[in-house]
């Protein structure tokens, strides 16, 4: 795993490349605590965010184990009336969770920088 | 220590900062807090030094429904101060080991990871993970990691390493966030194990925690005495013993084949779910050493897979032990282990059991076992040996190969007793090898096989120079001992060699 600076740096990054950026975490999803995080709204509660995120993960890995999908878990986009939310998985413990605002930016240029970026998480 | 909170929904948790004097335990708490944008109390302080704990509370995460809140603890590190150390370290649920990594100071690190290991097996049950942070990585005189890892483990306790600049903030948030991870799982063994207590927590601040602390003061007789100064390194001279010359011991590396990239499963990492590893909490420890990194994996000629060849550990997988989904390996997961428990005091500390995602949709049940010393290593250097000490060496080897035989063959399942399988654990002769995957795997531990054969070979090969005089040695000896199992065995060997 990179290290908190690495990872602060991938988020400047990110919020350079997503007209809209809102927020984003590293987060671990085993117990939902964050690994490093940037935010350019201090009204949006990323820890709660990150922890609720991980816990939706863990159900949709059982509801792929229930459907016995031989597959991987590769995103998920969430589309709010005003956001964009896109979960990136980076390793089978970590994810990315990124939130955009929707009137700047749109779902292909969101997941785009998300992939292109996501590798650096690793 | 962990409360589960019903009322509240939270699960409460505590995640002490232990180590030596000025290792960095509270630069490592502020640079925590300052990454979590929380404040850090301490309750009195001199001259900048902690004199009771550093407190910070911090609520994140989610753990089965409920939120996770973390109480982090440092202890104070000045040797008067002993006594408080261990009434906070009994509380916690995962421990992370602040020590200075420089040379200079690496040894009175290690000197206090091994109080703390050995206050920790007495006392904590489930067990309580340790990790050694390992701090001041950017000093120029800072240790080699692998060096560090060597002397961790050493110890005997399974501990994690995790490299940190405490000053800068380096590894301290990820050092955290494993440490979380690790107290998740001790709290689910209480869980499973209905022992996790439920209600409000009876501390739940740092005025609170001090209040118990100078209650409990003064009064606490089951905690370790003050260490005497004069009292001898035991650590240093423990580490000595065990240093293991079998770090690159990988019996497997000239039998792997070549394999296309995309066939190769991807090697087992500490990402994997809970549940999924035995024994929970060392298990990930052991994990998170073994295999920290993403590494190459190789298949072997038999079928099986290997991986992190050469790194004092062995990762091996079964060529049968791929699972179609996750049910199904966790069954075969929970027999292994059940094998393992029924063979603990047989085996080699140092192992776990994990079920890891290939990356290809299926389910890989991986083996990881520490490199120790098997018998074979006596016998590297046999031909710059004395007569006598050759001799020494193959007598001892053929009683512990019994002993341990006979003790195999009283095991729920088939070991192999050979010079490769059998070596020195912490306690003693123990099974170094890997465990069979199922109860009907592997074959019986044929005592006579390894000692006319393998110790036979040795004779035959290693010492054919000197052959008659290491006999002649050899059967002094037994004449000198008492009558036993190994001694027939290696009368009946000694007299085929002589026949020969």
């Amino acid at each position: 795993m990179p290290s908190e600076k690495v990872i602060n740096e991938n988020f400047e990054r990110l919020s350079a490349d997503i007209p809209g950026f809102i927020a984003a975490s590293l987060v671990d999803i085993e117990s939902g605590m964050t690994l490093g995080l940037k935010s350019n709204r201090p009204d949006f509660d990323l820890a709660a965010a990150s922890a609720y995120n991980s816990e939706m993960i863990k159900q949709k890995m059982k509801i792929m184990r229930a459907l016995n999908l031989k597959t991987t878990f590769e995103d998920m986009i969430i589309s709010l009336g005003d956001q964009i939310h896109v979960i990136k998985m980076i390793t089978p413990g970590t994810f990315v969770y990124l939130a955009a605002d929707r009137a700047s930016c749109n779902l292909a240029i969101v997941r785009n920088v998300v992939n292109r970026n996501a590798a650096s998480f690793q | 220590m962990a409360v589960l909170d019903r009322e509240r929904e939270v699960v409460v948790i505590r995640v002490v900062y232990d180590g030596p004097p000025e290792a960095g335990k509270t630069t490592s708490l502020r640079a925590l807090a300052g990454s979590l944008g929380q404040d850090v109390t301490s309750p009195a302080e001199e001259y900048g030094r902690t004199l009771y704990f550093d407190w910070m509370d911090y609520t994140a995460g989610r753990f089965e429904g409920y939120q996770i809140r973390c109480q982090i603890v440092s202890v104070p590190g000045q040797a008067e101060f002993y006594q408080r150390r261990w009434r906070l370290i009994k509380d916690a649920d995962v421990v992370v080991f602040v020590g200075d990594s420089t040379s200079a100071r690496m040894d009175e690190s290690m000197e206090s990871l091994g109080e703390l290991s050995r206050f920790l097996a007495r006392t904590a049950s489930p067990p309580v993970g340790v990790i050694f942070q390992a701090n001041k990585r950017d000093l120029p005189e800072a240790m080699p990691l692998e060096e560090i890892r060597k002397r961790v483990h050493s110890g005997g306790s399974p501990i994690a390493v995790i490299e940190s600049v405490a000053s800068d903030g380096t590894g301290i948030r990820e050092t955290f966030v494993f440490a979380v991870r690790l107290a998740l799982d001790r709290v689910r063994e209480q869980l499973q194990s209905k022992s996790l207590p439920v209600g409000k927590p009876e501390i739940e601040s740092s005025d609170a925690l001090l209040a118990s602390l100078r209650r409990r003061e003064g009064r606490d007789s089951s905690l370790p005495p003050a260490a005497s100064p004069s009292a001898p390194p035991l650590l240093r001279q423990v580490i000595a013993e065990n240093e293991d010359p079998t770090l690159h011991f990988a019996p497997w590396r000239d039998v792997s084949v070549a394999v296309a990239e995309e066939e190769r499963p991807r090697s087992p990492d500490p990402s994997a779910p809970s549940g999924s590893i035995w024994p929970p909490v060392e298990g990930r420890v052991i994990l998170q050493e073994a295999a920290g990194k993403r590494m190459s994996t190789h298949r072997l000629r038999g079928g099986g897979w290997t991986a992190g060849l050469g790194l004092g550990w062995r990762i091996f997988s079964g060529r049968d032990t791929v699972f179609q989904d996750l049910e199904a390996g966790r069954e075969v997961l929970v027999q292994v282990a059940r094998m393992h428990v029924a063979c603990r005091p047989l085996l080699s500390v140092h192992r776990c059991v994990v079920l890891a995602s290939t990356g290809q949709g299926t389910w890989r049940l991986w083996q990881i076992v520490r490199a120790e010393r098997p018998l074979r290593d006596r016998f590297t250097d046999i031909n710059r040996c004395s007569t006598d000490e050759a001799a020494a060496r193959i007598v001892e080897a053929a009683n512990v190969l019994c002993e341990v035989g006979a003790r195999i063959q009283q095991a729920p399942c088939n070991l192999p007793c050979t010079l490769d399988t059998i070596g020195y654990g912490e306690n003693g002769p123990v099974y170094v090898g890997l465990m069979p995957m199922d109860v009907q795997e592997g074959p019986t531990a044929d005592v006579s096989y390894a000692i006319g054969s393998q110790l036979g070979s040795i004779l035959r090969s290693a010492l054919h120079d000197r052959r008659s005089e290491v006999l002649a040695a050899v059967a002094r000896s037994l004449f000198h001992s008492h009558p036993s199992d190994s001694g027939r065995l290696l009368d009946e060997v000694l007299t085929q060699l002589a026949a020969s």
